[in-house]
């Protein structure tokens, strides 16, 4: 209790006051963390692994030719972008912008809508890569008039990898599996007939499901029935089918920990050569071949998904720009990079993906990326990924995942899934 | 001072001049009372925590009337409670609340129980007593992240502790997070191994502050050791048991870290979803600010549901 | 019956003794006091006799049966503690009959009827619906001794049950537990570290200092005929006077007093050297000193000066200092009748009979001799 009549006490007291007030402002001072950083911020999903590599080898070149430009280039860590998309998401509504971002174009855009900046003029007319993008490519990149995006390099959805020593032992020769239904046979001759895991999946998040149903939609009732689905006029049956066959598969030839785990450890079950094959986006080949004991062609080959054969899924890696840029010089310059032929060369060799200008020497990239990319400029048919923001609105897509998740993750629901995909993708 | 007064009293009656001097004497004790001179130690910390606090649960309510989402500003022109009627429509909100209210009461009730149980034998005089008691108390000192890790190990289905000694009984290896009908188990089953050492403690205090004599007296008496303990030791915890299952409580509503460090992603595994989860993905990865608010108030309330009986409870206490 | 014997009883804590070989026996509705200064070890023993600790060596029985090994439970006796042990948490009635409830051969009515005729007894039967925190002292102690009354076993223990009660309630108390103790006919062993419970209430007393037992006896054979110095100092109040010396030619030669010793003092005191007077203060003769009588004092007369008077109303505590010197310390304490007052700094003459003089070993403390009891005057019952 201070006694009224003291002065004496009031120094001590206001000294007090002062010291807490500087103390006050000095932390709010530091809480306000400003990205202050003048020039180039781009943020991207790389965190590991052959991303890692690739995105650095990118930014190393960058740096060289553009050494007067100073660039910040970030990852945010998680499976499937969900980390980055959450810190642009939170980075964009509090209006703080980067300069630019990797991210996946199309339909993904959506959740970005009236906050992009249009590169047509300045990127896309300027270096001409209209002309020497593929066109897929180019349609993806376009958004409510605009072009606010340039691609950096693309995934094939529909593979089937598989340890050749496996099939042989299995008697099975891959060229023979042309439909779903060969698949199964397959599997479950390895099953009976051999030690090894007939298929490697990962089951911890749903669009790890939800990615192989659409390639068994796809081999099973046509690329058309997936089409029309993601318009929003699915076959109802169709997906039934698709959904039961991945139900076979799920419950009797997978590992048995394969709901704890992701695609990969998955893929560490095939390289370890103790599953027979995988279905995965060709990301997987990067980690194929940082295994130096696992090599294309020798111990592990490929073919198109069972009854995809002339069809590329189509995924696509791009780095987007926010309007309202805090660098526009840098940031056009940096897009421009991105649609190089040398950035697209470096990053997909070491990334595993495929460039998208049309006018590279396949010779220049890996053997089975330039397999890959020979497909790219050369397939019937090039349906967008589901899984991966191109085919649907990101809103919807996560209703897809919840759907797979709620009702086909053990235990297995094909009706409900079939009739939750579907209210998914009709609003 | 009293005679202070009376001269102001008697000079207020005395005529308007002087009722000039009367309110600014007021005034200044006012200004010299402890309150007001006391205020600039409780006055920054009201502040921030009125700001940081209570003015971000007072934002949250604001943009959960709206129907902001994704990237833009929230628009309070149109204020409507459609986000909490969406919300009590859904069936995912409805089965998150569900189990978290299981996770609530199952958690909270197992990790009293087995709090007690310890307690007693600890009081009861086992031997190493102290070992053993910091020993339960442990796990409390890890973050979720590790025990969640801990526990995702322990029960992974191909080679897990937990699967090692199923299947050396003969059984076939249980899926323990994979399976929707026993994974809210699992996860209970590891919060209360976090947990259960705090109720452990409470009892054990409450326990030892009991005179020893009420027990003695007890044995005279002739009651056995367990009529004891039920009659006469265990009616005597209930203050101490109200406050842990307080404690205990709001560490289930809590259960997000443990739930997101499973997963690694927003979606915990089936059948464990909560309220919390769902909020964050709401909100985080779908963007759906006001859906996410909306969640949040709800959340709000349960959790004071859970604290206004035992603030009631207290209130009358102190009152009798 | 509810005998008791204690044989050869001993309790060691670790290293501490705490009971030390004590053999007693108590008969059947006794009501026997053990009592001593603290940590003599008499709670110790009533915790043994009630079960609560296990003596480390000697035998314990209670009706004739060996009782080291029973548990409590089993021993069919009753406890009233210090500080009551009630069960907070439930109501009197409930506590009342919590005893009963493991007692064989009672229905619920039964026990229901049984607390109310103890509770009213014991005056207590309007409390019987409130919880022991609304009770004042005196009434917990009464609930206290119900609940041990309800159950009806052969003994009843004790433990300093009014010690916590304040000094009027502690007098009628006294008066109610004799009575009580009376009616119901029960072996009592209570325990206490005030020597007036132990004079008024018991119907013999137990001394007990440092484990060991002093001495057991009805009251006033302990009062007149102590067996060594400890008892004699513990009974009675105030406390006996002792004079430290030794053994002269005529008698005694202590700091401040010379005091011959009569015949029978001489033949008992014998060799012995290192001695011990003692004299109870009632015993001690005070007259105001005259100046004519001054140079005319007796052998077992001596001048002395009165330096506090306690006035108690029924009597007076006089303390008193050697005339002679100017000592700050009192060398005897005596005791008039109320009416008798002396005020501070007077002179006295203080006369001690011999008659009432008791001996003792200055290095044993054992009892040389006691005081003459004229058996037919003094101890008339």
């Amino acid at each position: 209790m201070v006694d009224n009549d003291k002065l004496v006490d009031g120094i001590g007291r206001r000294t007090y006051l002062g010291g807490i007030a500087t103390g006050a402002a000095a932390g709010l001072a530091g809480c306000a963390s400003g990205n202050t950083a003048d020039g180039l911020e781009v943020l991207h999903g790389w965190t590991g692994g052959d991303g890692a590599d690739a995105i650095e080898t990118l930014t190393d070149a960058f740096e060289e030719e553009h050494s007067d430009i100073d660039g910040t280039f970030e990852a945010v860590g998680g499976d499937g972008n969900v980390e980055l998309n959450t810190s642009i998401l939170q980075r964009l509504t509090n209006e703080n912008p980067m300069s630019s971002f990797a991210n996946w174009p199309g339909n993904n855009l959506e959740r970005y809508e009236g906050v992009l900046m249009d590169l047509e003029e300045d990127v896309w007319e300027a270096e001409g890569l209209k002309e020497n993008m593929q066109d897929r490519a180019v349609e993806l990149c376009t958004f409510n008039g605009q072009m606010p995006a340039v691609p950096i390099g693309s995934h094939r959805l529909n593979n089937l990898f598989y340890n050749t020593a496996a099939f042989d032992e299995a008697g099975i020769d891959a060229e023979d599996l042309g439909s779903t239904s060969d698949l199964l046979d397959a599997l479950e001759t390895i099953d009976q007939d051999t030690d090894y895991v007939p298929f490697a999946h990962g089951m911890r998040s749903a669009f790890l499901g939800l990615q192989t149903w659409v390639q068994i939609l796809a081999s099973q009732s046509g690329v058309d029935a997936y089409t029309d689905f993601i318009e929003g006029d699915g076959d109802r049956d169709a997906m039934i089918d698709a959904l039961e066959t991945l139900q076979e598969i799920q419950e009797n030839y997978i590992t048995d920990d394969a709901s704890a785990i992701g695609y990969t450890q998955a893929a560490q079950n095939l390289i370890s050569d103790e599953a027979a094959c995988i279905h995965g986006g060709n990301w997987l080949y990067g980690m194929f071949r940082a295994d130096d004991d696992f090599n294309y062609g020798e111990e592990w080959d490929w073919i198109p998904f069972p009854g995809t054969e002339g069809v590329y899924f189509y995924h696509l890696d791009a780095f987007v720009t926010p309007g309202d840029n805090p660098s526009p010089e840098e940031t056009v310059e940096w897009q421009k990079f991105v649609g190089t032929q040398e950035a697209q060369i470096e990053f997909n060799n070491l990334k595993g993906s495929v460039p998208l200008r049309t006018d590279i020497e396949s010779d220049e990239l890996a053997d089975f990326l330039k397999m890959t990319y020979e497909d790219l400029l050369d397939s019937d048919e090039y349906p967008p990924t589901l899984a991966h923001g191109l085919a649907v609105e990101p809103e919807q897509q996560n209703d897809c995942e919840g759907a797979i998740g709620d009702h086909f993750m053990d235990p297995y629901d094909a009706e409900a899934a079939a009739d939750g995909l579907l209210d998914a993708v009709s609003e | 001072m009293a005679t202070h007064d009376t001269t102001e009293a008697t000079d207020s009656t005395t005529g308007p001049s002087k009722e000039v001097v009367t309110w600014k004497t007021k005034l200044r004790y006012f200004l010299n009372s402890d309150f007001v001179r006391s205020s600039p130690y409780w006055g920054i910390p009201f502040v921030l925590m009125g700001i940081a606090v209570y003015g971000g649960i007072g934002y949250n309510l604001a943009i959960s009337f709206t129907d902001y989402a994704g990237i833009g500003r929230p628009e309070f022109s149109n204020l409507s409670l459609e986000m909490y009627r969406t919300a009590l429509a859904d069936g995912s909100f409805r089965q998150a609340a569900f189990q978290n209210f299981v996770l609530l009461v199952g958690f909270t009730s197992v990790s009293l129980a087995l709090g007690l149980f310890l307690a007693v034998l600890l009081d009861y005089g086992i031997r190493y007593k102290e070992t053993i008691q910091t020993i339960y108390l442990l796990p409390m000192a890890l973050s979720f992240v590790v025990t969640a890790q801990v526990w995702l190990w322990m029960y992974s289905p191909g080679n897990g502790v937990l699967n090692v000694f199923v299947t050396a009984l003969g059984f076939g290896s249980i899926d323990w997070l994979g399976n929707p009908r026993i994974a809210l188990a699992a996860v209970i089953f590891a919060l209360v191994w976090q947990f259960s050492g705090y109720a452990m403690v409470v009892f054990l205090a409450g326990l030892q502050s009991l005179p020893s004599d009420q027990f003695e007296a007890a044995k005279v008496d002739g009651a056995s050791t367990a009529k004891t303990y039920i009659r006469i030791i265990i009616p005597q915890l209930k203050q101490a048991s109200v406050g842990a299952a307080v404690v205990l409580m709001l560490f289930a509503l809590k259960a997000f870290d443990f739930l997101y460090a499973i997963t690694g992603d927003y979606r915990p595994p089936n059948g464990t979803d909560i309220l919390a989860t769902l909020m964050v993905r709401e909100a985080f990865q779908y963007g759906q600010w006001a859906y996410g608010a909306a969640i949040a108030t709800m959340l709000l309330l349960l959790s004071l549901s859970v604290i206004a009986p035992y603030l009631v409870y207290q209130y009358r206490q102190g009152a009798l | 019956m509810g005998s008791i014997q204690l044989d050869h009883l001993t309790k060691r804590f670790g290293e501490t003794v705490a009971v030390e070989d004590v053999t007693l026996d108590i008969a059947d509705s006794e009501f026997l006091v053990l009592v001593g200064p603290s940590g003599c070890g008499k709670s110790t023993t009533l915790r043994m006799l009630a079960g609560l600790e296990t003596p480390t060596a000697g035998d314990l029985y209670i009706a004739g049966e060996h009782m080291n090994y029973r548990v409590p439970q089993n021993r069919d006796i009753a406890m009233v503690f210090q500080d009551y042990a009630l069960y907070p948490h439930m109501t009197i009635h409930e506590n009342v009959r919590f005893g009963l409830e493991e007692e064989a051969g009672y229905t619920d009515s039964e026990m229901d009827e049984r607390v109310e005729e103890v509770a009213e007894t014991l005056g207590i039967d309007d409390l019987l619906d409130r919880k022991p925190g609304e009770l004042s002292g005196g009434q917990q102690q009464r609930v206290a001794l119900g609940r041990a009354i309800v159950r009806d076993p052969e003994v009843f223990l004790m433990d300093e049950p009014l010690a916590n009660l304040d000094a009027k309630l502690r007098a009628k108390m006294r008066t109610e537990l004799q009575r009580l103790q009376a009616d119901l006919d029960v072996t009592t062993v209570y325990v206490t570290h005030n020597q007036t419970e132990a004079m008024t209430m018991g119907d013999r007393i137990a001394v007990l200092n440092d484990g060991q037992l002093q001495q057991v006896g009805e009251p006033l054979e302990l009062y007149h005929e102590p067996a060594n110095q400890f008892v004699a100092g513990f009974i009675g109040e105030p406390m006996m006077n002792f004079l430290h010396g030794n053994r002269a030619d005529a008698g005694f030669v202590g700091e401040h007093i010379e005091y011959p010793f009569d015949e029978r003092l001489e033949r008992a005191v014998d060799g012995v050297d290192d001695l011990v007077l003692g004299v109870r203060p009632e015993a001690v003769d005070v007259r105001r000193a005259d100046e004519s009588s001054a140079p005319n004092l007796g052998p077992h007369e001596f001048e002395m000066t009165v330096s506090v008077t306690e006035t108690h109303g029924d009597q007076n505590i006089l303390s008193l200092t050697h005339a002679a010197e100017s000592v700050d310390h009192d060398v005897l304490r005596a005791v008039t009748d109320g009416m008798h007052i002396v005020k501070p700094g007077e002179p006295v003459t203080v006369a001690i009979d011999p008659e009432t003089i008791h001996v003792f070993d200055g290095k044993t403390g054992k009892t040389i001799c006691n005081r003459r009891i004229e058996t037919a005057r003094e101890l008339t019952i």
